[in-house]
């Protein structure tokens, strides 16, 4: 049977379309993938860093004529620390709020839940003039880094799958019809 | 109602609890704008979008202090709503009223 040109044109056409579409859904899944990696790997450097710093006690200087050098390096390190940890916080915001919305509710109110705590350890009482060291927040810093990254990281391979992908989809559209008769925020 | 755009009518880099840290902390944001219109019955929106970052102990001390003032949590949920349109700011709100909550329970269980 003779096929029509304009039959093999349309083929051609549904063909590079379908393949063009799927190319383009693999590519943005793995933007975000690279989205919630970098998360990851911001949230474990974040840690190292308050652990370092809650692990060294602070002190002020006694006063104005102090020249111990190694206190004073040791003041200016912690408080290199507290800029470069206050830098990291927002960078893990803005990382967070980038990824979150294509989560599960469930997993993305867990991740909330675990960053809050992660927040107060890494800017919770720095800036003070004087404080001894705090073990608690550095164990604190590295086992809330430790469960924030295996939640972002299961949580994410959940959503890329094809049933996680669907139930996004469901939970969008909950989502949507319920802001659009303003019960809920839409996200 | 009054709006405190935090960025603009106070700074976009609050950080510290005390004066003593330094400007811009949290006890001169609770005590020299939160606290005045909160005794005056008003009822107050808080911006925080263009904020560059919310350290926690600032949020503590501003927010959780309150309690420490003598306010309640329940007139603190009515008097005060927040705005966070900044995606990366978003989930502030619930974090701030997680620290009063926390700071009305502690009060709570040492009184």
């Amino acid at each position: 049977m003779p096929v029509e040109p304009l039959q093999i044109v349309v083929g051609a056409v549904l063909g590079f379309a379908s393949a063009g579409s799927l190319r383009w859904w693999q590519y943005r899944r793995e933007l975000w993938l690279a989205r919630v990696e970098q998360f990851c790997g911001d949230v474990e450097a974040a840690a190292e860093l308050a652990t370092i710093y809650w692990l060294k006690e602070k002190q002020k200087q006694r006063h104005p004529g102090e020249v111990d050098e190694e206190a004073r390096r040791l003041r200016q390190n912690l408080v290199e620390s507290e800029h470069r940890m206050l830098g990291k916080q927002i960078k893990i915001d803005g990382l967070f709020a980038s990824f979150v919305d294509r989560l599960d509710e469930a997993d993305a109110d867990e991740l909330r839940i675990t960053l809050e705590g992660f927040t107060a350890v890494l800017t919770s009482a720095f800036n003070t003039a004087e404080r001894p060291a705090r073990a608690e927040e550095a164990r604190l810093a590295q086992t809330l880094a430790s469960d924030l990254i295996v939640t972002a990281r299961s949580a994410a391979y959940r959503a890329v799958a094809f049933p996680g992908y669907l139930k996004f989809l469901r939970q969008r559209a909950r989502r949507r019809q319920l802001a659009a008769i303003g019960d809920h925020p839409s996200r | 109602m009054i709006t405190i755009n935090l960025a603009e009518d106070f700074s976009r880099y609050p950080g510290g609890r005390y004066r003593s840290d330094g400007p811009h902390n949290g006890e001169e944001f609770r005590e020299d704008y939160l606290v005045p219109a909160l005794r005056r019955g008003e009822r107050l929106q808080i911006v925080l979008d263009d904020v560059a970052g919310l350290p926690a102990s600032f949020i503590e001390e501003a927010f959780g202090g309150l309690i420490r003032a003598g306010f309640s949590e329940a007139s603190l949920r009515r008097q005060i709503e927040f705005v966070a349109q900044t995606p990366r700011l978003r989930r502030y709100p619930a974090m701030i009223l997680s620290y009063i909550q926390q700071a009305a329970g502690l009060l709570e269980r040492a009184g």
